[in-house]
């Protein structure tokens, strides 16, 4: 009885987090193209950019934390937390990138360029798939201790790659600066929503990998 | 501490003496850069100074996977390895030597690669050569930092030779990225006292080169033990 009320409490809690998600982020959206709305036009697209690097962010975070503590504590829930963790990061660079790539256009009618924060970004995203084929290609028994090593080596490589990028010139703005109340509040409630929706994903991510490891030792 | 320099000095003559008795890495890398100065050079539309930097960024980094992906292939056999963890006090120390006799082989690599450039892409003589020197031996340690850890790592995976490449060139980017222009200030800037790219690069690498020599240093051990 415990078990099934735990297991209610823990669906109903996934159920809070992915419904504040999706109110946050569509009325964010609502917001922002209303009453918010940024000029020209693709410029409002800053409102799922800029919370998708962020959220990519937190995820290697959570990627850095979980893969330090399986190394410590040897629990195989750290290594799934990691995988989950770098596929939701993985998600939300590729976004960041296409986001990035018809920003980009607007602002400078160029689609790519060697600045800054495209080449982050860019890096991001091949740590983030350099994790996942690295993962699909290890042996079973190596598999989390190796990959957990590369988790810290990528987030380690983060703020460095933030760092050699400021070595070079910016064709970037330097901040984000919004006109009025309603295109902040806006853009506030697009990164809590956007973060919320990763805790949703990596959550139950971790879940399915976990059900798929004991259908596999059972078979 | 003696026994640890003791341990590192003889696994770094074994690996040196070793590479150096067959030459059976260091010519292949020769082959490969010299083959990507070639392809450079023809396609390059004016003297191709412009892209020096580049040949040698290219040449150095596709010679350092050549060579840091055999860093561990001689311990796998026999079980060598665990031979050498069980003589060895600390997994660190055997990152640390690993390291030194890959960072020599591609110094000692370099040593025929960087004229060779030079001669093809007629760089005059007037460089500062000590500039370039101390630039691509932090390069080197960089490379071979990080190379030396995710080979260990990707010794028992399939597809070892292209994961390496696919792994390092991921992290090694942001060492990448400030290196060329400096390069380039050196190439072209030829009696200029030190620039601030050539200053802001060297600290960078420095830097670079500490945290991933530590996380190695660290995490070895973690990579090498089943």
């Amino acid at each position: 009885m415990a078990v099934i009320r735990f297991c209610n409490k823990e669906i109903e809690m996934r159920i809070i987090l992915l419904a504040a998600a999706a109110l946050s982020i569509t009325a964010s959206y609502l917001l922002g193209f209303s009453s918010g709305s940024i000029e020209p036009v693709q410029r409002n697209i800053i409102y799922i950019h800029v919370p998708a690097s962020i959220t990519a962010l937190c995820c290697f975070c959570v990627l850095f934390i979980s893969s330090c503590a399986y190394l410590k504590n040897r629990k195989i829930i750290f290594d799934k937390i990691s995988h989950a963790a770098a596929k939701t990061a993985m998600l939300f660079t590729v976004v960041l990138n296409i986001t990035g790539v018809i920003f980009s256009h607007a602002e400078w009618s160029v689609w790519w360029t060697a600045s800054p924060r495209l080449i982050s970004s860019a890096v991001l995203l091949f740590l983030c798939a350099a994790y996942i084929i690295l993962r699909a290609n290890l042996t079973e028994d190596k598999k989390p201790v190796i990959c957990a090593v590369f988790g810290i080596i990528a987030f380690i490589d983060v703020p460095i790659v933030f760092a050699a990028s400021r070595l070079m010139r910016d064709i970037h703005r330097p901040s984000v600066s919004f006109q009025n109340n309603c295109q902040t509040a806006a853009f506030t409630l697009a990164v809590l929503g956007t973060i919320a929706l990763a805790a949703f994903l990596i959550w139950i991510q971790t879940d399915i990998l976990i059900l798929k490891e004991k259908q596999e030792l059972e078979k | 501490m003696n026994r640890s320099i003791n341990t590192i000095k003889t696994i770094l003559l074994k690996d040196i003496t070793g590479e150096l008795r067959s030459g059976q890495t260091v010519s292949i890398m020769i082959m490969l850069s010299g083959l990507i100065a070639l392809i450079f050079k023809i396609s390059a539309e004016d003297d191709g100074i412009t892209t020096v930097p580049a040949v040698i960024v290219t040449g150095i980094l596709f010679s350092a996977i050549l060579l840091c992906e055999k860093t561990m292939t001689n311990e796998a056999d026999n079980d060598c390895l665990g031979a050498l963890l069980l003589t060895c006090s600390d997994a660190g120390d055997i990152y640390i030597a690993k390291l030194l006799a890959n960072t020599t082989i591609l110094c000692i690599f370099e040593i025929i690669f960087i004229p060779a450039v030079f001669v093809i892409f007629n760089v005059p003589l007037s460089v500062n050569l000590m500039k370039l020197m101390i630039l691509i031996v932090l390069v080197n340690i960089a490379i071979c930092s990080v190379a030396t850890t995710l080979s260990a790592a990707v010794q028992d995976a399939g597809m070892k030779n292209c994961l390496l490449t696919v792994l390092l060139l991921a992290v090694i980017t942001p060492a990448i990225i400030p290196v060329t222009p400096a390069i380039s200030d050196i190439l072209t800037a030829t009696n200029r006292p030190l620039t601030n790219s050539f200053c802001q690069t060297v600290k960078f690498l420095s830097c670079f080169n500490i945290i991933y020599i530590a996380c190695g240093w660290l995490l070895f051990g973690f990579v090498i033990r089943k």
